[in-house]
């Protein structure tokens, strides 16, 4: 059977996704690519994962069975852009906020303005 | 003008050669154009500006009023398309993960028929 | 010594080109003490000097081969100590230092040109240092040779442009389309980073070269090849996931509504990159072929003639780098249709992949052009609606020739460089199928009918009484213009060299995926 962390994994991106595609505020607009961003790093982690081993943090290493240390680089190296990203979609909801009074997504579109 | 040419599958372009070309016919235009006609007279109705057999207006003739014969023809083309395009963020993810799904389908589908 | 310092440079040169911008994108808000205009000097100069670099790289690739480069090692060629490939790998082919020349020249003419366009805003040192990070994204996608460090360097590029387009933050719409830019960009960005994430998990290798030679082609390959393929395909802007374009270079200032046309084309090659050198071997590559193909048919036609009903003159021509990225996608995807068929991909598949890239530098430079022009009328004007505008021609005569020369070469007519790549793409997508030859030549028709609307509106017709003060614009601003139509005009009156010196490399650098591989493994 598929292990835990990969079901999880999948539950967690439809969750984000739906979030996405069916709510129209958009502080929970960001909540979904959170979600999203969660998601794909625990994906990474658990990438690495080997049974029975320990993590590799050694002066003078021994022999025995380490997990795999580049997915958590990736994994840090995500978290800080998510970070990122989540700092600057805030900031521009606020603005958002000031200039129309609305957080919805229905109420202020640029919609084409076609003759 | 070896210099100047490009060599295509079946022919080749070079556009030193279609600017003489060009030269010689705007010469030979601009000559026909200078001989004159005798039943030009400036000033009456004949050098008016032609607006359907109204009287031109004297505001500015805005640019949406332009094609617009063009527009009438497709209009169902043009409601249809315009519908897609409703300016939210929800439906630009939903028509992403319908691409990837139908991507991935025929990709697996495409696989199983060629094997 | 003279000789010490040269050869450093020439040994480090990948790096440097992604590292100077990185510098110098950093160091620019603190020169602010220095005066009005000391941050837009300093940020000319490290672009011209980039751009010097890029030349010198394009060179060398050209006399001695693919370029590699190790970052972080004792020596920077030592790229497999033990057989397998560690650190992250700089690789350049002529392809990279082809679309790396490109981006470099239109972000550099871009700076020059908001020098003065910008000189009225107060926080015009952030505009500067995020318009630095943009071009180390884009030099940093060009150059890399490894997938993660392409996902970093897309998230660089996605987040400082999304800085850019909210520029104007007291108008509600520029933050309303930054806003929608970062969430489609953040989006793409993860569904790549999840594909890099399937690929790692079953063969643990990163690098691009090393997992072309390591493939099996399971199920899980295909799905991270469709999610790869939808993810840049959303960040070039091809229909039907091109909704965020109009927005975003609608509502940016003028040079980074420029600059954003060559994002969008780094994104189309990392898209050739992955479908060429990464999956070129899978027999299903066929499919993605065909869809590339009605992607490309697609986003010609909706781009046109969405762009004709509209009002704004900067989401017309928004709408039209739409409809042009469907050409380069048409062309390329015919080569990539019969790259497994020898005799098709001689007789017009290289033919179609070398009108599809020629296509990707004259895009660059007459939409740069078109763009600008664009906002040199918003500079004197003030309104960026056609209804408004009226009769500008007599007061500003070579803004309103150099808009003709854009506007001629974008609908393909001769003798500028539009047509030269559009009729090798004619001529070869006609061998393949010509239902797609006779679709792209009636987009050229519609293209030139929305342009000859912004002629009217702008440039002719009666002018109005409240435009009866505006001056042409001034000498700065004209500069990186007529660089630009110099450009146009010497690239359609050289065709031939042009193809052979900068194009026909390219495409047999992007067919040679053994070379590409071999530098590697």
């Amino acid at each position: 059977m598929i292990d835990i962390q990969f079901l999880t994994v999948v539950i967690l991106i439809s969750v984000g996704i739906s979030t996405l595609v069916f709510k129209k505020n958009i502080i929970k607009i960001v909540m979904g690519i959170e979600i999203i961003s969660s998601s794909i790093n625990l994906f990474l982690i658990s990438l690495g994962y080997r049974e029975g081993s320990v993590a590799p943090i050694f002066t003078n290493a021994p022999s025995v069975k380490m997990v795999l240390p580049t997915p958590q680089a990736l994994t840090l190296t995500n978290i800080v852009i998510d970070l990122a990203i989540t700092a600057l979609m805030l900031s521009l909801a606020v603005l958002i906020y000031n200039y129309y009074g609305t957080l919805s997504m229905k109420k202020w579109r640029l919609v084409e303005r076609c003759s | 003008m070896m210099m100047t040419t490009l060599s295509t599958i079946r022919g080749f372009w070079d556009p030193v050669l279609w600017m003489a070309a060009f030269i010689i016919v705007i010469v030979i235009t601009c000559y026909i154009r200078s001989l004159g006609k005798e039943e030009y007279k400036r000033g009456t109705e004949q050098t008016m500006v032609f607006f359907s057999g109204n009287i031109p207006p004297k505001e500015l003739i805005s640019s949406s009023n332009i094609y617009w014969g063009f527009f009438k023809a497709m209009e169902k083309y043009y409601t249809c398309i315009r519908r897609f395009h409703t300016g939210m963020v929800n439906d630009y993810v939903y028509y992403f993960i319908v691409i990837v799904i139908v991507i991935i389908a025929s990709l697996i589908i495409g696989g199983v028929l060629w094997m | 010594m003279e000789v010490g310092r040269e050869m450093f440079i020439i040994e480090h040169l990948p790096a440097l080109v992604i590292a100077i911008p990185l510098l110098a994108a950093f160091i620019a808000p603190l020169l602010k003490r220095f005066g009005k205009h000391a941050v837009s000097v300093w940020s000319i100069l490290n672009l011209s000097i980039v751009e010097c670099l890029v030349i010198v790289l394009g060179y060398r690739v050209i006399k001695d081969g693919i370029q590699s480069y190790a970052i972080g090692a004792s020596i920077p060629s030592l790229l497999s100590p033990n057989g397998l490939p560690v650190r992250i790998i700089l690789e350049v082919d002529a392809i990279s230092s082809f679309m790396g020349l490109t981006s470099i020249s239109i972000i550099l003419l871009a700076c020059i040109y908001s020098a003065c366009f910008m000189k009225k805003y107060k926080s015009v040192e952030r505009y500067y240092s995020l318009l630095l990070l943009m071009a180390a994204g884009i030099m940093g996608m060009a150059f890399t040779g490894d997938m993660f460090n392409m996902f970093v360097f897309l998230e660089v590029l996605s987040i400082s442009s999304a800085g850019l387009i909210a520029f104007y933050a007291y108008k509600g719409e520029a933050i309303e389309a930054a806003f929608k830019y970062l969430v489609i960009s953040s989006i793409s960005a993860l569904m790549v980073l999840f594909a890099i994430a399937l690929l790692y998990g079953q063969y643990g290798l990163l690098n691009i070269a090393a997992l072309g030679a390591a493939f099996r082609f399971t199920i899980l390959d295909k799905i991270a090849l469709a999610l790869l393929v939808s993810a840049f395909v959303m960040k070039c802007g091809a229909v039907p996931l091109h909704m965020w374009v109009a927005d975003a270079y609608g509502e940016a200032p003028a040079p980074i509504s420029a600059s954003l046309v060559v994002a969008s084309q780094i994104s189309l090659y990392a898209l050739f990159r992955i479908c060429f050198t990464l999956f070129g071997l899978l027999p299903a590559i066929q499919i993605i072929a065909w869809f590339i193909i009605l992607f490309g048919l697609a986003s010609m036609f909706v781009g046109v003639t969405m762009a004709m009903p509209q009002k704004d003159i900067k989401r017309l021509m928004a709408y039209h780098a739409i409809s042009q990225t469907g050409y380069m996608l048409l062309g390329v995807g015919v080569g990539l249709a019969v790259i497994n068929d020898i005799n098709a991909l001689n007789a017009f598949g290289i033919a179609a992949m070398e009108g599809g890239i020629f296509h990707i530098i004259n895009h660059a430079m007459y939409k740069g052009l078109l763009f600008l022009v664009a906002g040199a009328i918003i500079y004197r004007t003030g309104t960026k609606n056609l209804n408004e505008m009226g009769g500008l021609g007599n007061r500003m005569p070579i803004t309103a020739v150099l808009f003709l020369i854009g506007m001629l070469s974008i609908t393909g007519l001769p003798p500028f460089n539009g047509f030269a790549s559009k009729l090798i793409i004619y001529e070869s997508v006609f061998l393949f199928n010509p239902i797609l030859s006779v679709v792209a030549m009636i987009v050229s028709i519609l293209t030139l009918a929305s342009f000859v609307k912004v002629f009217y509106s702008a440039f002719t017709g009666q002018e109005q009484s409240k435009y009866k003060d505006v001056k042409e614009i001034p000498a700065i601003m004209l500069v990186p213009l007529l660089i630009l139509a110099f450009l146009i005009i010497l690239f359609g009156l050289f065709p031939g060299i042009i193809l052979k010196l900068l194009v026909k490399p390219a495409v047999q650098a992007l067919l040679d995926r053994a070379g590409y591989i071999g530098v590697v493994v």
